[in-house]
């Protein structure tokens, strides 16, 4: 078992570079968890409360009755000018500002349109809820002042008591175990994962691998009298220690951020995570069975684990949804097995128990680890009839 | 003796296989990923009309005033798009999700939806507008106000606001920015090769060099030169890539890009330099510090999650005022956004106070570098 202690030590070497990548992973999914989580979906139907930034310049009674009318329907950010308010409505952080300019009650008294000033994304769907809101008040508001003899705070009053009149809500939600931070965040961690896995395999696997295989060391190694079988039967031992064993670490990692993993969907995932693991093996297999006879691979190495690291994971739509992938790009990306693997993750959101279907999707995932290690095989022997002419 | 300097160090820096690769490809082939996937992923939810399913009973049938409401609001381009069926085809429409919520009309109105969001908010409103004017009207008949000018405000569509839509909001381009941003700082690694190469504890090269007669102020000056020249030429094939194949808004002030990218490039082998005088660690462990902090830097302004940059700009306001990621993201955000201006400015000064202050302690650090003659 000489060839496999030796292989371990090569990993423990390595070893660094592991925990690097493992350390910046956990971090930015850790930050990533935190900006991501959602409220918990209660039971009950919940309105959508635009943000918006309300801007008065007049401050008149009229300006400071809308703003106290908007404010129990909408969430008021506290931007006090328009110049800081456009950054808000670029990142996206209020739908809406709204300005109200001088002479605002003037016109509304005289009953000529006014013109509040709305700054939005064109037709954007929130703003157009600020829009309706806005229009209703005012509308509200000149139909009293036109047909009683009521103040304006009174009006503003009898505003807000109309507002009592509200329609019957019947809510039917459809999974209301299913939707809440803990599925998501499962489902968040185990696509990410796809990135890491990737990444750490392709890149220690390529390393340790051309440690023990370049041309040098093992024209060496072939005088030695240890069967060519044995060796290679215990460097696909050491193979596949490395990547249980990883798996394995990241399963305990998501053990302990999330308390869902006891289940049949739970078990799903690791299973599908599992597989592809061994994908990921296989092509980096591939990988360190094409470079074997280049002297210095480490810069080679980590060009090829960033491009198909990145390229894989980006087009399987790990990070950016399935479903915001134009078509064309999705029809690329089906031949990467990162796609089908994310695919499962999204299914199981919305599933109690595993599917057929799903697990269709794992058995395409191992049919490219078979692909890819029978190509590896190919090259395997064409590299030897090289070495030996 | 300076020219001979350069020519050689152009030669040497452009036959680092592995910097070539991170400095040019690797942006490239990030931003081709980013491209094929995050273009059209920040796309904000346009208005379309809510599908709704309005339940013909009696109720329905005899109130008038609700049909017409509803006919107005379902006009070209309302707000709803209404589909009169019986009660059970309304509720397997909003099974199979073809229909947003139930609408029955009952005492009041009864609303079924099946999940939380801006539609279903929609179909509330325009209910409980219904509600709430039919109730001002009701007690305003009451108070002995004129019954056809009261039925005409029912259906009034008064339009108090004036629209300004912003353009050049494509949230998108943020990511392409800290691309950029990111790519200037990883630059950094030429002047890094540089003065590893002329560093007496960092290579042999180094060793072999400070032996010679050349003087050392010569020599970085060269580096200096060379270093930033192959570094700009590289931002700017970035920048071409980005513009003609991915088809990027940079806005349309060609020499204030230009600058931006020397700002950029300029900070990026500043910062090279400082990780690489300070310290004796290997050439290996600073290039992954460089790279290490560049990511910390770019994710800090907004690369793996473009809130992230508002975020820190807005509750960590210091962090965003030196971080040269940053400066870089948000010079070309106000190129795009605002079309320039004193933010922009702002910016491009950081830029170069950065890379000044940088290069200053650097090469007050190099210059005094003595070994032991052991």
């Amino acid at each position: 078992m000489t060839v496999y202690k030796l292989y371990l030590k090569l990993i423990r070497r390595n070893s660094k570079s592991i925990l690097l990548y493992l350390f910046i992973f956990v971090g930015i999914f850790f930050m990533f968890a935190i900006i991501n989580s959602s409220e918990k979906t209660t039971n009950s139907f919940k309105e959508v409360k635009p943000a918006i930034a309300y801007i008065d310049e007049e401050q008149s009674q009229l300006s400071l009755n809308l703003k106290d009318y908007l404010s129990t329907i909408t969430v008021m950010s506290d931007i006090d000018s328009a110049e800081n308010a456009k950054d808000a409505l670029f990142f996206g952080d209020i739908a809406a500002c709204i300005t109200i300019p001088q002479g605002f009650s003037e016109q509304f008294n005289s009953q000529q349109s006014t013109n509040i000033q709305i700054e939005q994304r064109e037709d954007e769907s929130n703003a157009m809820l600020v829009q309706q809101y806005i229009n209703s008040y005012l509308q509200s508001a000149a139909t009293y002042q036109k047909n009683t003899t009521l103040s304006l705070d009174e009006i503003h009053a009898q505003i807000l008591a109309d507002q009592s009149v509200k329609t019957e809500i019947s809510f039917a939600l459809a999974n209301p175990e299913k939707a809440n931070d803990d599925v998501i965040l499962r489902q968040l961690f185990f696509n990410y994962l796809s990135f890491i896995s990737l990444s750490v395999t392709i890149l220690i696997v390529g390393i340790v691998m051309h440690s023990i295989n370049n041309s040098e060391i093992r024209k060496r190694n072939l005088a030695a009298p240890i069967k060519s079988a044995s060796m290679n039967i215990q460097m696909f031992l050491g193979n596949l220690t490395f990547s249980i064993g990883l798996w394995l670490l990241f399963m305990i990692i998501i053990s302990i951020f999330s308390n869902n993993m006891l289940n049949s969907v739970g078990f799903t995932y690791m299973l599908n995570s599992l597989v592809f693991f061994l994908v990921a093996l296989s092509i980096a297999f591939l990988a360190a069975n094409l470079i074997v006879n280049v002297s210095h691979p480490t810069e080679l190495l980590s060009a090829i684990t960033n491009i198909l690291g990145l390229g894989m994971t980006f087009l399987g739509g790990a990070f950016v949804p399935q479903k915001l992938i134009s078509d064309t790009v999705l029809a690329i990306s089906r031949f990467t097995p990162t796609y089908w693997y994310v695919l499962v993750n999204d299914k199981l959101v919305d599933l109690n128990e595993p599917t057929l279907e799903i697990f269709q999707y794992i058995g395409i995932q191992s049919l490219f680890a078979i692909a890819c290690f029978i190509l590896s095989m190919v090259v395997y022997k064409n590299k030897r009839v090289q070495e030996s002419i | 003796m300076m020219w001979h300097l350069m020519k050689y160090r152009f030669k040497t820096l452009l036959k680092d296989r592995s910097l070539l690769f991170f400095s040019i490809l690797f942006p490239i082939v990030l931003a081709t990923f980013f491209g094929m996937t995050l273009k059209g992923a920040y796309n904000v939810d346009t208005l379309k009309p809510v599908e709704v399913a309005i339940v013909t009973n009696e109720n329905y049938d005899q109130d008038q005033a609700f049909q017409e409401f509803i006919k107005t609001i379902s006009q070209e381009d309302g707000l709803l798009a209404p589909r009169y069926v019986s009660e059970k085809e309304a509720e397997s429409l909003l099974e199979s999700g073809d229909v947003k919520g139930i609408i029955t009309k009952t005492e009041t109105i009864l609303l079924k939806v099946k999940s939380s969001g801006i539609d279903q908010t929609i179909l509330k409103t325009v209910t409980d507008e219904y509600l709430v004017k039919s109730h001002m009207i009701e007690n305003l008949l009451a108070n002995g106000a004129d019954f056809q000018q009261l039925m005409a405000t029912m259906n009034d569509t008064t339009n108090y606001l004036q629209s300004n839509s912003t353009d050049n909001v494509n949230l998108s381009v943020i990511f392409f920015y800290t691309i950029i941003a990111m790519s200037s700082l990883y630059g950094g690694n030429w002047y890094m090769r540089c003065i590893c190469d002329t560093t007496a504890n960092l290579s042999d090269r180094g060793i072999r060099f400070n032996v010679s007669p050349v003087k050392k102020s010569q020599a970085l000056l060269c580096d200096f030169i060379a270093a930033n020249v192959i570094q700009f030429v590289s931002m700017l094939i970035l920048l071409a890539y980005l513009i003609f194949v991915i088809g990027i808004d940079f806005g349309n002030q060609i020499s204030l890009i230009f600058l931006t990218i020397l700002g950029g490039s300029l900070a990026g082998s500043s910062m090279g330099s400082l990780i690489s005088a300070v310290g004796t660690q290997a050439y290996q462990v600073k290039t992954s510090l460089l790279v290490g902090i560049t990511m910390l830097m770019s994710f800090l302004s907004g690369m793996m999650m473009v809130q992230v940059k508002y975020y820190v700009q807005a509750y960590a306001p210091i962090i965003a005022k030196i971080n040269p990621a940053n400066m870089i993201t948000d010079a070309f955000y106000s190129l795009y956004y605002y079309g320039g201006g004193s933010r922009f400015y702002m910016n491009i000064a950081s830029l170069f106070i950065f890379s000044g202050i940088l290069y200053f302690i650097s090469f007050i650090i190099l210059r005094r570098k003595q070994y032991d003659s052991l």
